[in-house]
């Protein structure tokens, strides 16, 4: 087995799982839980696939994709923010929302079921040689290091942190809570827009329902394992991301396993390590928690 | 009564918002609103044929709901339903497709050996949150995904029945439970009766055994039943046993009582639906069959829907996610004091 095309394969299915749990990150730093990562790639994978394919630009597609992603995470707050709605039961509702959503506006829109017509794909950077990276990979790479300054160099992610430790003393210290709160719900939207965009005009040319098919999921257990930290979270991603591609590339040869042991083993591999003691992981002490109406 | 006719009010008021909201979406979208509410009627109990599938399609919903309610009541999320619901319905499958033995043996033992192999997963995510501090949302989520890969794998390879669509061998007609009632081509199964006495057995267990106040009271606060002595590991441990079981039953009753056999993608999201089934009955056993009517009424009616309104069938989960979201929301009152401010600023301009 060649070791490049391993390495390039490894940061490909790192990519959307980097972006949606450093999206979760977001969310969960402020207090607000976010089991709706996966409807929200979801949603990107479909908005970035109805930009490119509307503007021929994928580029486009990937900023439509994200404001997909984006809307659904403005319903998950004004439902689990304004209305003090409980976040993991929010969180489904838009989970479900995103998958009745996208495949209603797939019969509207392209009037089919299941896949979408193809759009045009986002290129790869070539790197020297044979090796190149998903433009998306350098932007999750930017936005993991540029969060680790924002949350611990700069006043805003400060209060940002101190929203989700604490709202009741955020707010005695004149920090708008919900306003924070918000924000964090926002940008992890924005994220896994992106994430999902990866999806669908990266690996893949098209949309296909139900195609992110379980990795918002995986990228929340990314989070909880990377004890939410940027810096971690892009390891454990990482992490992933390589389990991931071994398991592609053993599909290819002739080892006597069927191929949904190794489209599981990502879900195996996160019990066993969630199961296990992750050591250092501590949640935002809010987490989950209403804010007090102001 | 009074609090349980505040629910029976409650619930419909949910319903109503739900059912105003998709029509607005349908509208949005270029739908005629009106064809919609006509063909969601017509289609689910407009003639006998589609109110009998309508009952058919409530059956798993109501022990799927019952699944999520009684998991909530202890307030533990069993999102694992999905799953576990397909493990229940293999393992009725594999023990409905050994030669036909005496019906009053082979029946409850397929019904049972489903009710099991749920428990089982169920047991897991509760030891695993209980012991570990892993937590079940996750892990059951993680679990379906095992679980439908798993069986995928087994319809396909070594359970197949060696036909074109992966599944498995038909069942043992000993194994398969009695049609009560007929018409076109929906047929009703005793399963349908099942579901209603597990209600009540739910019911009984919920609100009339100590087992289930304690159950209760963990789901109020947990800290507080732990200082009260009940052990809260073990209650969550069993609850989610049970409730895995009564998903796995769910598969059961699928296979025993309808295909008469297991194959992939087996669900269209019966487990995923108990959630919306179960939060619009309040998470109160009685009111669970009653939402699961509803909800079967929908999946019934989006064949009709598509077919003959052009509305696709996927508005089925957007109106499922819209109960959700109604239901969850606790802050009306921020609508009432957002139309109080508005009010209160157009007062302020006029002078």
């Amino acid at each position: 087995m060649r070791l490049l095309p391993l390495i390039e394969l490894s940061l490909i299915k790192a990519t959307p799982l980097a972006l949606a749990a450093l999206g979760g990150l977001f969310s969960e730093r402020v207090g607000v839980v976010n089991i709706a990562l996966e409807g929200m790639m979801l949603a990107g994978a479909f908005g970035a696939i109805l930009g490119a394919y509307f503007t021929g630009s994928p580029i486009i597609g990937v900023i439509i994709g994200s404001a997909f992603g984006m809307a659904l995470a403005l319903i998950h707050g004004i439902t689990s923010i304004t209305l003090k709605g409980d976040h993991i039961v929010s969180g489904v509702a838009v989970n479900i929302l995103a998958l009745g959503g996208t495949g209603f506006l797939l019969y509207r829109i392209f009037g089919v079921h299941g896949t979408s017509p193809s759009a045009p794909k986002l290129g790869f950077i070539r790197i020297g040689g044979d090796f190149s990276l998903s433009p998306l990979f350098l932007l999750a790479l930017f936005l993991v290091f540029s969060s680790l300054f924002l949350f611990y160099r700069t006043p805003l992610g400060l209060r940002m942190r101190a929203v989700g430790e604490d709202p009741e003393v955020a707010r005695s210290l004149g920090i708008e809570v919900a306003k924070l709160r918000y924000l964090g719900v926002i940008i992890s939207g924005v994220l896994c827009g992106i994430a999902g965009g990866e999806l669908s005009l990266v690996d893949l040319s098209q949309f296909v329902e139900r195609m992110t098919g379980g990795r918002g999921f995986i990228a929340l257990a990314c989070l909880i394992i990377a004890s939410w930290r940027p810096g971690r979270v892009l390891a454990v991603a990482l992490f992933f991301g390589v389990a991931d591609a071994l398991a592609d590339s053993l599909q290819l040869t002739n080892l006597p396993l069927p191929s949904e042991f190794f489209l599981s083993l990502p879900f195996i591999l996160t019990i066993i390590l969630l199961a296990g003691f992750v050591p250092g992981v501590r949640p935002p002490a809010s987490l989950g928690k209403q804010i007090r109406e102001d | 009564m009074i609090p349980l006719l505040k629910r029976a009010r409650h619930l419909l008021f949910v319903l109503l918002i739900a059912l105003f909201l998709s029509g607005f979406i349908v509208f949005l979208s270029g739908g005629s609103p009106r064809l919609f509410f006509l063909l969601l009627y017509t289609g689910s109990m407009g003639d006998k044929e589609v109110f009998l599938s309508t009952l058919i399609k409530a059956t798993p919903l109501i022990l799927t709901g019952l699944s999520v309610a009684i998991a909530l009541q202890g307030g533990l999320f069993n999102i694992g339903a999905e799953g576990q619901l397909y493990l229940g319905g293999l393992a009725s499958a594999i023990v409905g497709g050994l030669a036909p033995l005496p019906p009053p043996i082979h029946l409850p033992l397929v019904l049972l050996s489903s009710f099991a192999a749920g428990a089982l997963l169920g047991f897991l995510a509760g030891w695993l949150r209980a012991r570990r501090g892993a937590h079940e949302v996750i892990t059951t989520i993680m679990l379906n995904y095992i679980v439908i890969y798993l069986t995928g794998y087994l319809v396909r390879g070594p359970l197949s029945a060696g036909e074109a669509i992966p599944k498995t061998r038909e069942i043992a007609s000993s194994a398969s439970l009695p049609i009560i009632a007929e018409a076109g081509s929906s047929q009703l199964s005793f399963g349908f009766i099942i579901a209603i006495v597990i209600v009540f057995l739910a019911y009984l267990y919920l609100f009339k055994t100590p087992f289930g106040y304690e159950v209760r009271a963990m789901g109020r606060n947990r800290r507080a039943a732990q200082r009260a002595g009940i052990d809260v590991g073990r209650r969550m441990i069993s609850l989610m046993a049970l409730a895995g079981g009564l998903s796995g039953l769910a598969g059961g009753i699928e296979v025993a009582g309808l295909h008469h056999t297991f194959y992939s993608q087996f669900s269209p999201g019966y487990g995923y639906d108990g959630i919306a089934v179960a939060l619009l009955g309040g998470n109160h056993p009685l009111f669970v069959p009653f939402s699961a009517l509803f909800f079967g009424a929908l999946r019934t009616a989006d064949r009709t829907l598509q077919l003959e309104g052009g509305i696709p069938r996927d508005i089925v989960l957007i109106v499922q996610a819209l109960v959700i979201i109604v239901v969850c929301a606790r802050n009306w009152r921020f609508f009432a004091k957002l139309i109080r401010r508005r009010k209160g600023n157009e007062i302020a301009s006029s002078n």
